[in-house]
């Protein structure tokens, strides 16, 4: 079955997109996007549109390249001297790689939640209002309702209220990662990235943080890379089922769990592949 | 299968005891040095040995005033008034006589060669000279068990086949003859010549001085009397003093009455003596029973009829300069209040014996003023007590009997207060910290205060820290966090060859190469280290005006870019800016300025105190101005911030420097001088010595940066990745990724990588050893010399006997740098502990 696949791919290296997104507007666009890490390449012209204020799924076997674009798109990548990226990715139609744009202000528009939760080791309330200390805000009152909107919003609020000044890294896994994602919404990015939030989570936790998502959807755009299907189906808009480093298949989620074009995609999405 | 399982249990028990054995060396290793020091220094802190006391009874009754006894205490000589007599210690029996006819009036004892200055009531002033001789007539293999007798006049000593004699040659002299009765006599002689100052019944003092001279020729010995007079019947008046004394100097002499009346005699000016002092000793009616000096004439010590006895030497005003008082220094009370009859000072060290009119007998040491010994005689009519040279016997002669006691107190000198406390050395005015171990005098008292030492380290090893923590920790998180990945390596593996540069080699580029170089541009090189941060700051602000595509492209590039064109700007700025500071504060001359009290010390303020005024500035702006600044900078331009960026970057510049000049003139304007003065550092630059503390830190400080900047580069890296990037996702700068997450997760990392500098710091000693001018002195002078701990010890160690009081201080100073490094490296891994901890929850 795999053989299969890689063959038809390797001939046609064709994206297929469904036609209505079309219909969407569009805030971050890859174009032509790829990447080498060292000789490997691990991105293989991509071209795709990111829809403003919806969720976007990545899905795809291991090792695809889900998480090299994620990083792609906050030039996380950057940090490793030996990454090369080819390609442009524009946000708001404007160039990301230009060579005069401001990282730190580009990454500031671009929230992102990491695989593993990643709070910095200091108190609850210095994670949720890093990101605006960094910008420069000092008052207090600001800060203050931050915390407290984001930390809401990623329905911590009631477990942490009254131990604000703990250490963060004395929460569970689960609420670590959602503070991870009110750290992400705390400086207002128009687009989140989120890869794998729920990989290390119970389904507790886990149907917390799908809510979250989907109570995000409209006022921020959400790129979610994930394993689980079903959550793919529950939380986002629009679906990507990525393979080797190409993206086979785009287009709308219901379209592409209940119809894929691509018989490469039902085999994913049904189990049968690999 | 049993065989494989077998050798991998066989291998793993070995390497576990391997592991275990190593690991108990190790730790077994260090408590062997550190109980090897301790047991070396341990003996001086003991209070030593006295033996019971041995009493021999005298077949003939014995009565005098004064009495000496040999190096061995065998053999010795008492002097009654008239004439000395040669006893044997061991059994009181008198050898020979030697009468002097007339009346002996005056005489002094010189113990320095062993005469008795004397004058009789005919006029005549003679020297007795004791001349103890020990003459071995067969040597052979000795028993240590000695069988003493008398044969002729001599002490005969029979030890298994070896025979030795023991004799005494008294030889009187003749000096001068007056005709009038010379009632106190002193003298003090040097190689040719005789300092006499003799008081007659008239109270007319006379100060003479024989000289001979031999004539080359003919070899004649011809001799030159110089005399001057000092009639003083006026000033003393009825009654007579008791003691003449002249001081070692030979510019005093000191008259003392049984009142404890002084007069003080100036003979500074030989033709023109003068009355300088006279006064009374005690206020409270307390007379003198017995008076002597100790060891080297300079102190007297003044045995009273209350018991105690009190040291006293002259001392300069505080009031007044060059006004010098005869000042009592210590007391000591034996608890017997009986009078004092008689005072013997060792011929070897400070210490003296004291004897009171109950028989009770005590030991002291005045340096230390520790009681070394104290006993209460019976059945004994003491008349007085005497040491040997050795200071290993002590002697009581009654008037039938003998108390003979053997002593070994090695360390008479020494208390836990005369190493880290501050002591008061004879003829000084004050109590004081010295390290002085040696010196070319005879008489020389060693002083051993460890402080001085102590100091020199701390003094070293904070200079050395300065320089060395920002430069490892900024070369440390330049590499970690900026560098490119592919040169971090050899960046690295270069800072760890330094390393390996000996430190002999740094110490010889420190004295002969950097030292004379830098003397000539000290001021330039201050000014350098402070306008090479401020020309890399400015630097930054510049390349804020590129256009951001050049900025973004140069991207890390940008730091190297700064350095390289900062650096040799700083350094310009640095001795251009000198050479005008040095007009305007400094009169022109820094070095001058250095050790010309009377020049405003306002300049040499302001630059020590600028971090200060930094500080404080950068605070007051971050609390108070920022908000404003930040409001200013709302809606401009990118080009147009950066401007506005540099004009604040000046403007807080020249704050700053406002403020260290602010301080700094409250500082003078209190009289407070960085130069001299302060307490316990004593002042922070002062008097230019070209090996000096400043250039010792600084090389010292390279000696260090590797080991500093490997540790904390080693930290900086365990920072997790996920933080890091976490961090910069948020929209956060490298630099505020650096202070805000990276750095406060390392810190502890970096803390005992500071502390192990620290400590390789505290230990150096061939850079101090070559470069620092070893001078140990308490000063917190960056331009003066210092000596440490370590550096002491290599120096003076092979010159020390061993077993003597210096050996085991050297031992002691050893031990005290141990448990410092110790102290210092548990810190370090303590927190290196607690450190491991939490990055483990990372
Ligand atoms: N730092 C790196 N250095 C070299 N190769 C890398 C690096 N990171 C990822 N790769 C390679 O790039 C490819 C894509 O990796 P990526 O992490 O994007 O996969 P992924 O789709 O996120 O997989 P997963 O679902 O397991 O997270 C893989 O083949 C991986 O080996
Ligand atoms: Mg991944």
């Amino acid at each position: 079955m795999e053989e299969t696949l890689k063959n038809s791919f390797d001939t046609e290296r064709k994206t297929v997109y469904d036609p209505l997104l079309n219909n969407e507007s569009m805030i971050i666009s890859l174009k032509e996007l790829r990447l080498f890490y060292g000789n490997k390449q691990a991105l293989f012209n991509v071209n795709m549109d990111i829809p403003k204020g919806k969720v976007t799924a990545l899905i795809g076997p291991s090792g695809c390249g889900k998480s090299t674009l994620l990083r792609c798109i906050n030039r996380l990548n950057d940090l490793l001297d030996f990454v090369r990226i080819e390609g442009d990715i524009t946000l708001n139609g404007e160039s990301i790689y230009d060579k005069s744009v401001d990282l730190s202000e580009l990454r500031k528009k671009l929230g992102m939640v990491a695989q593993k939760p990643n709070p910095f080791p200091m108190s609850i309330y210095e994670n949720v209002v890093y990101p605006l200390k960094i910008d420069g805000v000092k008052k207090k009152s600001i800060l203050d309702e931050a915390c407290e909107k984001s930390l809401k919003s990623a329905g911590l609020w009631e477990e942490v209220k009254d131990r604000l000044k703990d250490n963060a890294l004395g929460l569970s896994g689960g609420q670590q990662q959602r503070l991870c994602i009110a750290r992400a919404i705390a400086p207002e990015p128009e687009v989140i990235l989120m890869d794998e939030p729920c990989s290390a989570l119970d389904p507790l936790a886990t149907m917390k943080i799908e809510e979250l998502i989907l109570s995000l959807r409209g006022d921020y755009t959400v790129a979610i890379v994930t394993h689980n299907m079903q959550q793919a189906a529950r939380v986002s808009d629009y679906t990507a089922f990525m393979y080797m480093g190409y993206l086979v298949e785009y287009g709308n989620t219901i379209n592409i769990f209940k119809k894929p074009r691509l018989k490469d995609t039902e085999d994913y999405i049904t189990g049968r592949f690999g | 299968m049993r065989d494989k399982n077998f050798a991998r249990r066989a291998i793993d028990s070995l390497a576990k005891y391997l592991i275990t054995v190593g690991g108990i060396g190790t730790i077994v290793a260090v408590l062997l040095v550190f109980l090897f020091l301790t047991y070396t220094v341990i003996p001086l802190f003991k209070s030593g040995e006295v033996s019971d006391r041995k009493s021999v009874v005298v077949s003939n009754e014995l009565s005098f005033k004064h009495a000496v006894v040999d190096e061995y205490g065998l053999l010795g000589v008492v002097f009654d008034g008239k004439s000395f007599s040669a006893i044997s210690m061991f059994n009181g029996e008198i050898l020979t006589k030697f009468n002097i006819d007339g009346e002996i009036i005056g005489y002094n004892f010189n113990s320095k060669d062993d005469s008795y200055t004397i004058s009789d009531s005919k006029g005549r002033l003679m020297v007795a000279k004791m001349n103890f001789g020990k003459n071995n007539i067969k040597s052979g293999d000795t028993t240590g068990n000695p069988n003493y007798s008398i044969r002729d006049g001599k002490i005969v000593e029979i030890d298994g086949d070896a025979e030795s004699e023991y004799s005494v040659d008294i030889k009187v002299e003749e000096i001068l003859q007056k005709d009038y009765k010379i009632v106190l006599v002193d003298s003090v002689s040097s190689e040719n010549s005789r300092f006499l100052a003799f008081l007659d019944e008239n109270k007319v003092l006379h100060i003479d001085l024989l000289s001979s001279k031999e004539n080359m020729l003919t070899g004649e010995i011809s001799q030159t009397i110089d005399e001057s007079l000092l009639d003083m019947s006026g000033i003393i008046g009825g009654s007579f003093p008791k003691y003449l004394k002249i001081n070692s100097s030979k510019t005093n002499i000191m008259l003392f009455f049984e009142d404890s009346r002084f007069i003080n005699v100036d003979t500074k000016n030989f033709d023109n003596p003068f009355v300088l002092e006279d006064k009374k000793l005690f206020n409270d009616g307390r007379k003198i029973t017995y008076l002597d000096f100790l060891i080297g004439r300079n102190t007297i010590l003044v045995g009273d009829d209350k018991g105690n006895l009190t040291t006293w030497w002259s001392v300069e005003s505080s009031l007044s300069k060059n006004n010098f008082q005869l000042t009592n220094i210590h007391t000591f009370s034996s608890g017997d209040e009986t009078p004092v009859r008689f005072i013997y000072p060792s011929k070897r060290d400070k210490s003296f014996l004291v004897l009171n009119e109950s028989n009770t007998i005590s030991l002291y040491h005045m340096t230390s003023g520790k009681k070394l010994f104290q006993t209460k005689l019976e059945g004994i009519n003491s008349q007085i007590g005497l040491m040997n040279q050795k200071n290993n016997k002590i002697f009581v002669i009654g008037k039938k009997n003998i108390a003979i006691f053997d002593i070994n107190i090695p360390h008479p000198e020494v208390t836990f207060k005369s190493i880290f406390g501050k002591v008061q050395y004879e003829l000084t005015n004050k109590p004081e910290h010295v390290w002085q171990s040696s010196s070319g005098s005879d008489d020389f008292e060693p002083k051993f205060g460890l402080m001085p030492l102590i100091f020199g380290t701390i003094k070293g090893t904070i200079i050395a820290m300065i320089f060395a923590v920002p430069i490892a920790i900024m070369g440390a998180i330049y590499t970690s966090e900026f560098a490119h990945k592919r040169y971090r390596n050899s960046i690295k593996s270069t800072i760890e060859v330094m390393a390996s540069l000996p430190s002999v080699v740094l110490g010889f580029i420190a004295a002969l190469i950097v030292s004379p170089f830098v003397e000539n541009i000290v001021l330039g090189l201050i000014f350098c280290i402070i306008m090479i941060p401020f020309s890399l700051i400015f630097m930054g602000h510049l390349s804020q005006l590129l256009p951001k595509n050049t900025l973004n492209a140069m991207d890390r590039y940008r730091l190297l870019g700064i350095a390289i064109i900062g650096i040799p700007f700083g350094i310009f700025l640095g001795m251009k800016t000198s050479v005008i500071a040095e007009k305007l504060f400094f009169y022109g001359d820094f070095k001058l300025w250095l050790h010309t009290h009377s020049y405003s010390p306002i300049g040499g303020w302001a630059l020590i105190l600028l971090p200060a005024g930094i500080f404080v500035t950068m605070f007051i702006y971050r609390k108070f101005l920022y908000d404003f600044y930040i409001s200013i900078l709302d809606g401009k331009s990118y080009t147009i911030c950066g401007l506005i960026e540099i004009i604040k970057f000046f403007i807080l510049t020249i704050a700053s420097v406002f403020v260290s000049f602010l301080f700094a003139a409250i500082l003078t304007k209190i009289g407070i001088d960085l130069r001299f003065g302060l307490p316990v550092i004593e002042s922070i630059m002062s008097t230019y010595v070209q090996r000096n503390a400043l250039i010792v830190g600084f090389i010292m400080g390279f000696a260090v940066i590797p080991i500093i900047y490997t540790v904390s580069e080693d930290a900086l890296n365990a920072v997790p990745e996920h933080l890091r990037s976490a961090s910069l996702a948020t929209g956060a700068t490298q630099w505020q990724t650096v202070v805000n997450i990276i750095l406060p997760v390392a810190m502890s990392g970096i803390f005992s990588a500071v502390m192990i500098g620290f400590g390789r710091a505290i230990g150096e000693t061939m850079i101090v050893l070559m470069a620092a001018g070893n001078t140990p002195i308490m000063d917190m002078n960056i331009f003066s010399g210092f000596r440490t701990l370590s550096a002491n010890i290599a120096v003076e160690l092979p010159e020390a006997v061993i077993g003597s009081t210096h050996y085991r201080i050297l031992y002691l100073a050893a031990l005290v740098l141990f448990v410092m490094t110790f102290i210092i490296n548990t810190i370090a891994e303590l927190v290196r502990i607690r450190y491991r901890k939490r990055s483990s929850q990372l």
